[in-house]
């Protein structure tokens, strides 16, 4: 309080001098009494009581007082109306003022105030300065009009500021458009609807000013850039190779925002051989940046990490670049680790481990156990190092530095997962640190390693007997392990396991109060209790691989975080709708051009990244994923997937009570589809006028709407929930089973299902918030009753299905998240509003190792919006563990799902096991998923059987998602002396063209030495492998699958899809000639969006079309459709529903780059259907249409 | 784009402070010196800290925190730079930048955020241009011109040469370039290299009239094997001129005889380069010319790397033997590997030691003096100056004290610092700068080379 009688005396005293009378002919005596407000100012001490004086000051001619009075005004005004208004008068002095530096500078500050009268009077003479005879004035004034339309957005565009903004696009001065630019992106970026776009032709424009400008100015127009969408390939050339040059600027902001503008252009890329030097390019300038300052070097760094996902092969031999300098920040050597290990290959590998080491002996505890942990990696990466990579870590283990023994213990755990029987030798050593092992993540590798080699250790019943006593004090990642391990050494061992394990398994069912444990705990109990056999087999089963493919994002969030490159976001790698509120996302603009093309390094030097990243199906997304949670390192334990399917099985055995207490059910996310946010995005960046009153929008609308309604519900972490969703995308969507069913109007909602990001953007992004708001409904029916009847065994099988009947106005949809493991639990159920009077069916069947019945009980549940109805669930036919199962299983799809987040209950379980008619599975195989699965739950976040051709365990009917037209004749057994063969065509998740055949002899000979090779055709189809028959015996046949590949001679068949085949055979040469289904040869990059289908739909108007009467389609639900037809890459662009039917647009892509736009018109009784399809190819419709008539009407 | 920027000293205080937008409060400051300053992490674990969805940038010079806010997705690279910029504008203006100058010229750093950043969006940071309309008295007492009218001074800050006045005279035309490279270099201990490379940069003085067009040539490879013609002509036509000046100057055309291990003709492989503004991207991109019109005074003409046989001045032979747990041995060798008439100036050698050493014996056998520097951990061994192919050799025996809980020594890397003029460890040459102007003055150039030490690690 002392204090403030000298401030007041300050303020007295300065407004003294302020208002002196004294001669002051060139104010320089208010200068300095100014000054002393400023500083004032600047240490926080309010002279706002000073305004009348300050503003007086404004008159006086002094650039450098004006500029104090100006600070003065931006300080204050923007709180205090009433100072605002007092300065208008001096503002409009001075926006007429003859100096353009004072018009600039009057701009300039009014901008800053966002005071209505001062808004008010700057409106005119904004005007007027955007078409000032000064550029210099000219760029403050277009930077004046974003902040107007910061103010007031409306305002901006009711004075048509924004058309003023455009032509200044023109302007002949540099700094100008720059301004212009940077002003109009930014508007664009904030406003709902005003959606940037920019052609060829302003492109070329923005590029040839980008010489003359300043190097800020460089980057406002490169940035704008990234609004163009190359139209085809040749436009993509051109950007490229005209800002090529900036990246030898010497600001690393113009580097980045090139190398981003470029990596964003090369999607548009077809050709391999342009592709290849644009990389090579690259690399060079990105090494220079490690130079700059530091800050920069990290994010050079994090932004290397993403290119090389992308493009493996850029940065080829620059490896030694990123060896850390002792004196590095801790920042940058973590950021260089990473992309050491990306770029160590099998030649390079014992230079990285040299170096590994060296970095293992450095002070920085994080940096220490990153290279540990790396070293770990590589040794899984690279097999040929692995032993190297042991070695070494044996070496560091005997440092007996505490933080690197757990960190190499870890390590090597997931070394004995990927090579078992290779290393037990060094188990020994590993129990000498049994002491030491303080921290939860290696305490439980530890255990995890004893439980495995239970009986190779002597005394593993002891050892493992050490952590008993702090069992119930462990956190509940250790206590997992030791569940889970004492269980093994029990099943190994028993008489060794006898005392152990029901001490464990009590305290784990009875005194642990996490689910996960508990449940696992049950589980395990019954298992053993009941079964013995089949516990060993659960228990112990093959593990699936693991890769060390650690950080690797799946491709569209890859895809969307390269569009940022150099930004906040491509740092943290999340997509800028996670952490900035009004973000919009990035998507590739659908064109052609689109080819994503990228190309792969030599396959030798790296492992599963050798496949054309692109197109990795969601099968190897799955091994993405299940990598991934290798590599967290948590091993899965907290939050484990699998631990969600005991989960239920725990409430099964209670009785499967109604209201079961489940962790998940607020995270429990629904949806399985292919990762197809494209889709989604376009509809909402869609042009209003454009569409006009065409009705597809505005159902598209709904079905965002839906599924905003089911987001709204979830209400989950969106950033760690991506990947775990992503991860489960490929659930083979088609099959019997419909893991979840979005029906309704929602066609794209279930495209942005799979992609929660899509959806995240789509809410704060979309044009149409009105009628979101007014179609977001969600209901949450799980808490309400989910009934289940008693289910006497865990490994009680029950499938059921139910159908909702949605009211026509406001329909419902559910989404069925997360049944596991045969018990309804109670997951959440999000109702959506839609105007589609369709029956939605939504069939959930879990599968249990048991016995089941193949029948599955159909509930029709008449359900009104809001209300929550009942999950009931049909078991039928409990019948006895232990005799196999002849029912026909197929298409068991299994997926369980689950977010490790921080939040700890954060969880989701979605598994769906369908029993459908078809292939006949033994009960065996089940087995053998499930115990896939469970093991998983010992060690992975996610477990993913069942879907595609993953990993592991999938039922016979795995690949069920895509069309393979049935096997026919292709030899006859009467024309070739006994060899018969039968063969079909299949295009496999992934775009894995194949041959499917099986060579059958009939004659009383073995038949051997085949071989296969194809005449010249259509497409240059030709087996990129050998034939992998060996000899056939007698009366034997053999099944095998020849894979295909384009690119080989071509010459025109007749039909387009003729193939002549020749085998030669220890019985001789065959010829013979088949057709193929052309869908084969559709691509996985055929999704346009709307906008796109509509274009070329009216540009192809004349263009010949084909239309085809489709009867009695094999379809449960307007949703199956949806999944098979994309399953096929029949892509569906829209779908909307007309009384008694549904109205699907589809667009496809031939690998030759044809496009197919069709729409199909489907009954929705299924019977019958047209199909009208125009195409840049009219002489395919026929295949085209006969594809889809195939994939339509297959089982 | 950027919401705010401010300056901080060393202990947290916000020297300035400046907002742009009205998303962000000056509160927010509060934020990053309690979330960052004073955190109590001793190092800081990125320069980019987001807190909801405010970002901070921040950057340390002397005893100052340079710190830019986003709330946007801003781009990260383009915020550093700007800082990078910023801080560059204050050694310019101020001389040193640090707490005292900033409290003693706020109202002009004031005047320069205003003018620099338009609504977060980086303007002209030119210093020529900004000189010109922002000014303290010191900067406009040295300004021999008068103010010039607002029109030129808006044409200079928005035209295509935002970097030089075109008003400039000089009695006599003369430019200076130096080459100076950094060697970076990570030994082995076994002796292999892991990575050498050279960073080299180009700094030119130059004092030239009116707007000279200047071009510029280096023994680049890609130039030579496409036109080995071309480098003979130019030397012919005399774009350069001769003149023996100060000893350390060269003046261009005539080869470095005495450049250690380059000979005549040869040429060096530029990994990458990257220019200044100035610098016409386009032409380099088609034909490597590197074409320009200069700023006045003192600008970073272009950097390089080299990859390619880099020529270590250096050759370190370093033997420490850690013998039990109270001795370390060590014998380290160093030669000398240029040319015998040149010499390294200001070599210091730093050899760290284990931080429970107490006493060093040290002997050293040829040029330079030795002594254990207790509070870097590290045997100090300075040599003023150390001739071409010479060699000198240091032993020592450090006595270690007995420690409670032995931890290994984590054994950093011996490194060394030196500076070799004449000398380019990547054997680039200056081949020409020509300099055409109006009215067509005769121009007189300087060249110099000096090698230093980047980060010259030698690991043990």
């Amino acid at each position: 309080m002392l204090l403030l009688p000298l401030r007041v005396g300050k303020v007295h005293d300065l407004r003294a001098e302020l208002t002196s009378e004294k001669k002051d002919p060139r104010g320089q005596r208010k200068k300095v009494a100014m000054k002393k407000v400023v500083a004032n100012m600047t240490m926080g001490n309010d002279m706002s009581q000073l305004y009348q004086e300050v503003i007086a000051c404004m008159s006086i001619p002094d650039l450098e007082v004006k500029k104090m009075v100006y600070l003065f005004l931006i300080n204050y005004a923007r709180a205090r109306a009433e100072i605002a208004n007092m300065a208008v008068n001096g503002f409009e002095d001075d926006v007429n003022d003859p100096n353009p530096l004072i018009r600039a500078m009057a701009i300039r500050t009014m901008g800053y105030i966002y005071v209505d009268r001062v808004i008010e009077s700057l409106i005119d003479p904004l005007r007027h300065c955007l078409r000032d005879r000064d550029p210099y004035v000219r760029k403050t004034a277009a930077m004046a009009v974003l902040k107007l339309s910061m103010f007031d957005r409306s305002l901006v565009e009711e004075e048509k500021f924004l058309d003023m903004l455009k032509d200044l696009l023109a302007d002949g001065n540099p700094s100008v458009v720059a301004n212009a630019v940077a002003a109009l992106t930014e508007i664009s970026e904030r406003s709902p609807h005003i959606k940037l776009k920019l052609n060829m032709k302003i492109a070329n424009k923005l590029i040839t000013a980008l010489n003359e400008c300043n190097e800020w100015g460089q980057i406002y127009i490169l940035e704008s850039l990234m609004y163009v969408v190359p139209q085809d390939t040749s436009d993509a050339e051109t950007v490229i190779e005209r800002i090529m040059p900036r990246l030898q600027h010497g600001n690393s902001g113009v580097v980045l925002v090139s190398v981003k503008v470029i990596a964003y252009m090369m999607n548009y890329v077809a050709q391999t051989e342009t592709l290849e030097p644009i990389l090579r390019k690259l690399s060079p300038p990105l090494v220079t940046l490690l130079a700059a300052g530091p800050e920069v070097q990290y994010i050079t760094l994090r932004n290397i990490q993403l290119l090389l996902q992308r493009w493996p092969t850029i940065l080829q031999n620059q490896l030694r670049a990123f060896f850390c300098k002792y004196d590095d920040p801790i920042y940058v050597k973590l950021a260089k680790l990473e992309v050491i290990l990306s770029l160590t290959t099998e030649e390079n590998a014992r230079v990285v481990l040299t170096e590994l080491v060296e970095y293992a002996a450095e002070i920085d505890v994080d940096f220490v156990r990153k290279a540990v942990r790396s070293i770990g990696r590589i040794a899984i990466k690279i097999e040929l190092a692995a032993d190297r990579c042991v070695r070494a870590l044996l070496d560091l283990i005997q440092t007996k530095v505490n933080y690197v023994v757990q960190e190499a213990i870890v390590v090597i755990r997931d070394i004995f997962r990927k090579y078992p029987n290779r290393y037990e030798s060094i188990i020994g050593t590993l129990c000498e640190n049994l002491d030491t092992l303080d921290e939860p993540e290696a305490r439980a590798a530890m255990i995890w390693i004893i439980g495995q080699y239970a009986d190779r250790i002597d005394n593993s019943d002891r050892v493992l007997a050490t952590f008993l006593d702090t069992f119930l004090d462990d956190p509940a990642e250790v206590q997992l392990a030791m569940l889970t391990a004492v269980v093994k050494l029990f099943i190994m061992r028993p008489t060794a396991g006898q005392d152990m394990v029901p001490k464990v398994l009590k305290w784990a069912t009875e005194h642990v109060d996490s689910p996960d444990i508990r449940d696992r705990g049950f589980i395990y109990w019954r298992l053993l209790s009941t079964d013995p056999e089949m516990a060993r087999a659960v228990v112990l089963a093959d593990k699936p691989e693991i890769s060390a493919e650690g950080e690797r994002l799946d491709m569209p969030l890859l895809e969307e975080l390269l569009l940022q490159v150099g930004t906040l976001s491509s740092i943290y790698r999340k997509p800028p709708c996670t952490f900035i509120p009004f973000a919009k996302k990035r998507v590739l603009g659908a064109s052609e051009a689109l080819t994503r093309l990228t190309i792969a390094p030599p396959p030798v030097s790296r492992l599963p990244r050798s496949a054309s990243v692109m197109k990795r199906p969601p099968s190897s997304k799955q091994q993405q994923r299940t990598a991934s949670s290798a590599d967290d390192g948590v091993g899965g334990l907290s939050g484990s997937s699998s631990v969600q399917l005991s989960a239920s099985a725990l409430d099964v055995t209670n009785g499967g009570s109604g209201g079961m207490s489940n962790p998940y059910i607020n995270d429990t996310a629904a949806g399985f589809m292919q990762g197809n946010d494209a889709v989604l995005i376009d509809l909402m960046s869609m042009d209003d006028d454009e569409y006009g009153g065409d009705s597809s929008a505005a159902i598209n609308s709904g079905g965002m709407a839906g599924f905003n309604a089911s987001f709204g519900l979830t209400g989950m972490n969106m950033a760690s929930l991506d990947p775990a969703t992503r991860g489960t995308a490929g659930t083979a969507p088609d099959s019997q089973v419909l893991n979840s069913a979005f029906d309704a109007a929602g066609l794209d909602a279930l495209a942005s299902v799979a992609s929660p990001m899509a959806r995240l953007s789509g809410r704060s992004g979309s044009p149409m918030p009105d009628l979101m708001r007014q179609f977001t409904s969600s209901f949450d029916l799980s808490s309400g009753g989910s009934s289940m009847g008693a289910i006497p065994s865990p490994m009680g099988n029950l499938s059921f299905s139910q159908h909702l009947q949605p009211q026509p106005v406001s329909g419902s949809t559910s989404s069925l998240a997360g049944m596991a493991g045969g018990a309804a639990a109670p997951y959440s159920v999000a109702a959506n509003a839609s105007s589609m009077p369709t029956l939605l069916g939504t069939t959930v069947a879990a599968g249990f190792p048991s016995v089941l019945s193949p029948t599955s009980t159909v509930f029709n549940i008449p359900t009104s919006t809001g209300s929550p109805f009942a999950n009931s669930a049909a078991i039928s036919g409990v019948q006895g563990n232990q005799q196999p199962l002849s029912a026909p299983v197929a298409g068991n799809n299994a997926t369980l799902f689950s977010q490790t987040g921080n939040n700890s209950n954060g969880n989701i379980t979605a598994a769906a096991s369908g029993i459908s008619e078809g292939t006949a599975t033994a009960f065996k195989k089940e087995v053998d998923d499930l115990a896939t699965q469970m093991y998983n739950s010992g060690f992975h976040n996610t477990t993913n059987a069942g879907s595609g051709s993953g990993s592991g365990g999938v039922g016979s009917g795995s690949d069920t998602g895509t069309y393979v037209a049935p096997r026919h004749v292709l030899l006859d057994a009467q024309q070739t002396q006994g060899l018969e063969i039968l063969g079909t065509f299949a295009r496999r998740t992934g775009g894995k063209i194949q041959m499917e055949m099986s060579f059958a002899n009939k004659s009383s000979m073995p038949i051997s030495d085949f071989a296969i090779q194809f005449n010249k055709n259509t497409y240059g189809l030709t087996p990129s492998g050998s034939l992998g028959v060996g000899t056939v015996a007698p009366m034997h046949s053999v099944d095998v699958t020849l894979p295909l590949t384009l690119g080989g001679p071509a010459q025109a068949m007749q039909p387009l899809t003729n193939l002549q085949i020749a085998i030669k055979c220890t019985a001789g040469v065959f010829y013979f000639q088949t057709q193929y289904s052309l869908h084969i040869l559709f691509g996985e990059t055929g999704n346009s969006d709307q906008g796109e289908f509509l274009r070329m739909w009216k540009a192809m108007g004349d263009a010949p079309t084909g239309s085809r009467n489709v009867q009695r389609l094999r379809f449960a639900s307007m949703e199956d459709m949806r999944n098979k037809l994309n399953m096929n890459n029949v892509f569906t662009v829209a779908q909307r529903a007309v009384a008694g039917a549904t109205h699907f647009y589809t667009s496809s892509k031939l690998v030759d780059g044809s496009m197919f736009y069709s729409e199909i018109k489907v009954a929705n009784n299924f019977q019958a259907a047209i199909i009208v399809t125009k195409s840049t190819a009219a002489h395919l419709v026929p295949l085209y249409q006969k594809a889809v008539e195939d994939i339509c009407t297959a089982f | 784009m950027l919401s705010a920027v401010f300056i901080y000293n060393q202990k947290g205080e916000v020297l300035i402070s400046r907002l742009y937008r009205h998303d962000v409060k000056r509160s927010v400051a509060d934020v990053f010196r309690v979330h960052v300053i004073s955190s109590p992490a001793s190092v800081v674990r990125s320069p980019v800290t987001t807190l909801g969805s405010t970002s901070f940038f921040h950057i340390r010079y002397d005893n100052l925190w340079l710190c830019a806010v986003a709330k946007n997705n801003a781009s990260a690279a383009m915020v550093f730079e700007f800082l990078y910029r910023l801080l560059g504008l204050g050694v310019s203006y101020f001389g040193r930048f640090d707490e005292e100058a900033v409290k003693n010229n706020f109202v002009l750093i004031y005047e320069l955020l205003d003018e620099i950043l338009d609504f977060g969006y980086p303007q002209n940071m030119e210093v020529d241009t900004l000189k010109l309309y922002v000014t303290t008295e010191s900067v406009r007492s040295r300004n021999v011109v008068e103010a010039p009218a607002p029109q030129s001074i808006t044409m200079q800050a928005t035209g295509a040469t935002t970097w030089r006045r075109n008003d400039i005279v000089y009695k006599k035309n003369e430019a200076f370039v130096d080459v100076i490279e950094s060697v970076n270099l990570i030994l082995s201990a076994k002796g292999t290299v892991l990575r050498a490379d050279v960073q080299g940069q180009i700094v030119m003085r130059s004092f030239l009239s009116g707007m000279p067009e200047c071009k510029f040539g280096l023994n680049d490879k890609l130039v030579l094997d496409r036109d080995p013609a071309s480098g003979s002509i130019v030397n012919r036509s005399g774009g350069v001129r001769v003149s023996g000046g100060a000893p350390p100057s060269r003046s261009m055309g005539t080869r470095a005889g005495g450049m250690g291990g380059v000979g005549d003709g040869e040429s060096v492989e530029i990994a990458d380069c990257q220019f200044h503004q100035c610098v016409r991207l386009g032409r380099f991109d088609t034909d490597r010319t590197i074409s320009f019109i200069p700023p006045d005074g003192e600008f970073e003409l272009m950097r390089y790397r080299t990859t390619e046989n880099v020529n270590l001045p250096f050759k370190v032979l370093p033997v420490v033997r850690e013998l039990g747990r109270s001795c370390v041995e060590y014998e380290v060798l160093i030669k000398s590997n240029f040319s015998a008439k040149l010499s390294a100036t200001n070599m210091v050698v730093s050899i760290p030691t284990p931080p429970n050493a107490t006493k060093c014996r040290i002997k050293v056998t040829g040029p330079g003096k030795a002594k254990y520097n207790p509070e870097e951990n590290a045997i100090v061994w300075r040599i003023s100056r150390f001739q071409g192919l010479q060699e000198t050799s240091l032993t020592a025996v450090v006595d270690l004290a007995p420690m409670t809980k032995p931890t290994p020594w984590s054994r950093p890397p011996i490194s060394l610092d030196f500076q070799v003029l004449m000398f380019t460890a990547s054997g680039l040459l200056v081949r020409f700068l020509k300099v055409f102007e109006r009215s067509n003055y005769q121009s007189v150039k300087w060249v110099r080379y000096m090698t230093k030490a980047g980060s010259y690690e030698i690991r043990i």
